[in-house]
């Protein structure tokens, strides 16, 4: 027995744990935490009650931008895909947008169109994965195995389209690498009409049940000017009643052609950014179905300036398929290029450099999950113990993401 | 034909049947929720181990999966407390099965303790749950200890409705004695004479075995499984993977008595001569008992974990007057009846 009898118990473990002498308990909310994700948490308590906690992130750290600098700069699309993995698409799509803009690229019609249809895809991907994660994290095994199952769908679905199940690598700069099958656009309609029931199902057994409403009512209250002081992008601002989405306000894509419209809840509390995702599965299913009644079905994938790269050979089968032979041969320009998508999360941004060789002089990537880590810190501030997960998933923090 | 006495004593066969079908109830149940909960999840639950069986035997491999895993004591533990509580958790939670009567005369006890048969095993489960509090005292980690201090707030909340929905129970009876209680209930059950005590009977259960919606001492959320970690092999064996359950058992067992009926409508004939229909009452029991179980553990699939704060504020508030229109209803029926 390592301690004396005297330490054992209660009352005294609580005034010798805190730090400096404090009446409060640290806990360790360590990176082997069921639902600490991997993420290390110094949780003070008094009592029941969070009076300080202080995040220790890194455990996830591996080092994107400096990696995104060692390789050929079409290397590194399924190199920044792996930084979000539910949200793949739209990551990729703000690093393609970042090398357009730097290599003056365009992009072809139809190639706007299937990212707009496949970022609404990757959204309600992550959206679900977040909604499942948020479900167990308060104990809802039941919401944790609906959002998955639905995701598998999904995936399933990307698997058609792009041949992988989550890392599609499929946007590439100037467009996107392969056409989907005509099995996908029947797939496609049928998979929105059970994703929208079964949503209905997951809120009334998970947000609606009494016991699931009172662990999000009123919990982690973020107001609208603080989830703006300390730059909450997605859920976690709209959440907050702060109106802004990257797809409206600084447009992309073919989202200005298409009849949608920004959720915000003015809660601020953690069902209200439960109630943001959920809306927004169903606002993205709106925009699929409008996307494919419009969508053109035949048409090069990739622009003209990227197409000019490619051997003629493979440039007849554009309308199909894009083979990478032309990419590997282009050198980047001595010139800077943005991108900035609305991920499930949040904004995604891209700054890139290039060196005037054939990998980038330097990659600034900035995700979501770090900006909302500060607004979830504040959050989470007088909370109970018992609202840290609560407050977490609404949150949709995501450790891999936000330490790169 | 000529058997000794001993074979034929009922409180034997009482304590073999008892036994024998909790241990059969046990691997069933989590079999039956495991099963419950990837019926309602869209999966399929156990399977590989017995395909034929519905995966009814990966519980036996799991067992043997916990037995043989190392025994870790951790240096900071009492070890003494350590090893000692989780034999003493599964006693106290199968020994009130013990005390009640399965049939008219299948009991272990005998007439003059048989009367307080049910007071006595109400007293051992209320003593259960300071176990573990002990357990999460002799961990001594800090979710441990996080974990001990919940469960002690939690048997506040819940021990006194839970105990006056018996009483009132008692009182609509007139009697404390566990057979006759079950002689005076025929097709007409207890939870039809007092339904308002069997809602409190069974918000209380849910609390005091910590099913969900109140798994929160052990909530795997923030803190991960509460008391009973750092618990490896067989100590995780004996209480969080197996002990609630026989606890859950014996709750059911007594609520299957009060307000379920006992082994009404089957009235067997005297022990010796009527061996079938003792046996038969005996099952009758136990099976309404299971039928409780498989409500509880139903809870998991459809129920998120309710907060800590919320449920003491449910518990005093409601449950608690809940539980006294219970025994005001009781009061009634006392003087009417």
């Amino acid at each position: 027995m390592g301690l004396k009898m005297e330490q054992y118990g209660l009352v005294l473990r609580e005034v010798e744990g805190g730090p400096g002498g404090k009446k409060t308990l640290e806990l360790l909310f360590g990176p082997q935490h069921p639902t600490s994700g991997h993420i290390r948490f110094f949780v003070e308590l008094d009592g029941d009650i969070i009076v300080d906690i202080r995040p220790d992130p890194g455990f996830v750290h591996r080092t994107m931008e400096k990696l995104g600098e060692t390789r050929h700069f079409i290397m590194n699309v399924p190199l920044f895909e792996r930084l979000s993995l539910p949200d793949a698409i739209n990551v990729t799509w703000a690093y393609s947008m970042a090398v357009e803009k730097m290599m003056e690229y365009d992009v072809s019609e139809r190639a706007e169109y299937l990212r707009t249809l496949f970022g609404e895809m990757s959204r309600i991907s992550v959206h679900l994965y977040d909604l499942a994660l948020h479900a167990i994290m308060i104990g809802s095994s039941t919401g944790f195995m609906y959002g998955f199952g639905l995701r598998d769908l999904l995936v399933n679905l990307w698997a058609i389209a792009t041949g992988a199940r989550t890392t599609p690598t499929w946007v590439l700069p100037g467009g996107v690498r392969r056409a989907p099958p005509k099995a996908f656009y029947d797939r496609l309609p049928g998979f929105l009409d059970f994703l929208e029931r079964k949503l209905d199902e997951f809120y009334k057994l998970v947000v609606k049940n009494p016991a699931g409403y009172a662990r999000l009512k009123d919990v982690g209250y973020l107001s609208k000017e603080e989830a703006a002081a300390y730059l909450a992008t997605g859920p976690g601002a709209r959440g907050s009643g702060v109106d802004w989405d990257t797809r409206r306000d600084m447009p992309y894509g073919v989202y200005k052609q298409v009849e949608w419209e920004v959720k915000v809840q003015d809660a601020g509390d953690s069902l209200a950014r439960t109630m943001v995702r959920i809306e927004e599965i169903k606002e993205s299913a709106k925009i699929i179905r409008q996307l494919l009644k419009v969508m053109p079905m035949d048409g090069p994938l990739i622009g003209h300036a990227a197409a000019h790269k490619i051997p003629p050979k493979e440039r007849e089968m554009l309308n199909e398929l894009v083979r990478m032979s032309g990419y590997y041969v282009t050198t980047t320009n001595l010139a800077e290029g943005t991108g900035m998508t609305e991920g499930g999360r949040g904004r995604y941004f891209f700054q890139v450099f290039g060196s005037g060789g054939s990998n980038l002089f330097r990659v600034r990537i900035s995700t979501p999950s770090w900006q909302n880590l500060r607004a979830f810190m504040k959050a989470t501030i007088g909370a109970r113990l018992m609202d840290l997960p609560a407050i977490y998933g609404s949150f949709g923090f995501f450790p891999p993401e936000a330490d790169r | 034909m000529d058997l000794p006495s001993w074979l034929l004593s009922p409180k034997l066969w009482d304590f073999l049947v008892d036994a024998v079908i909790s241990m059969v109830i046990l691997l069933t149940i989590v079999w039956a929720e495991r099963k419950i909960a990837a019926r309602v999840q869209m999966r399929v639950g156990p399977y590989h181990i017995s395909p034929k069986l519905g995966g009814y035997l990966q519980l036996i491999a799991d067992a043997i999966r916990f037995v043989m895993q190392e025994v870790i004591i951790p240096v900071d533990a009492n070890a003494v407390l350590f090893v000692a509580l989780p034999p003493l958790f599964v006693t106290l939670a199968l020994l009130p099965s013990f005390l009640v009567p399965l049939s008219p005369y299948l009991a272990v006890l005998s007439r003059p303790a048989l009367h307080y048969g049910l007071v006595m095993a109400l007293a051992l489960l209320f003593y259960l749950f300071i176990i573990v509090v002990g357990i999460g005292w002799a961990v001594n980690n800090r979710f441990a200890y996080i974990g001990a201090a919940r469960e002690a707030l939690m048997i506040t909340a819940y021990e006194i409705p839970l105990l006056s929905a018996f009483a009132a129970m008692f009182l609509t009876y007139r009697t404390i004695d566990p057979i006759e209680i079950v002689s005076k209930q025929t097709y007409i059950v207890g939870a039809i004479y007092n339904p308002l005590a069997f809602i409190v009977y069974i918000i209380g259960v849910a609390m005091a075995t910590s099913r969900f919606p109140f798994e929160i001492a052990d909530y795997e959320g923030d803190v991960a499984t509460g008391p009973y970690s750092d618990f490896s092999s067989i100590f995780l064996a004996l209480t969080y993977a197996g002990g609630i359950y026989i606890a859950l058992f014996s709750y059911s067992l007594l609520g299957a008595l009060v307000f379920l009926g006992g082994w009404a409508p089957i009235s067997p004939g005297p022990w010796p001569a009527d061996v079938i229909g003792n046996f038969a009452a005996a099952l009758w029991v136990l099976l309404k008992a299971f039928i409780l179980m498989l409500f509880f553990v139903f809870l998991r699939a459809v129920m998120p974990v309710a907060r800590l704060d919320h449920t003491l504020s449910f518990s005093w508030k409601w449950v608690l007057a809940l539980a006294l229109g219970a025994t005001a209803i009781s009061t009634v029926e006392y003087l009417l009846l």
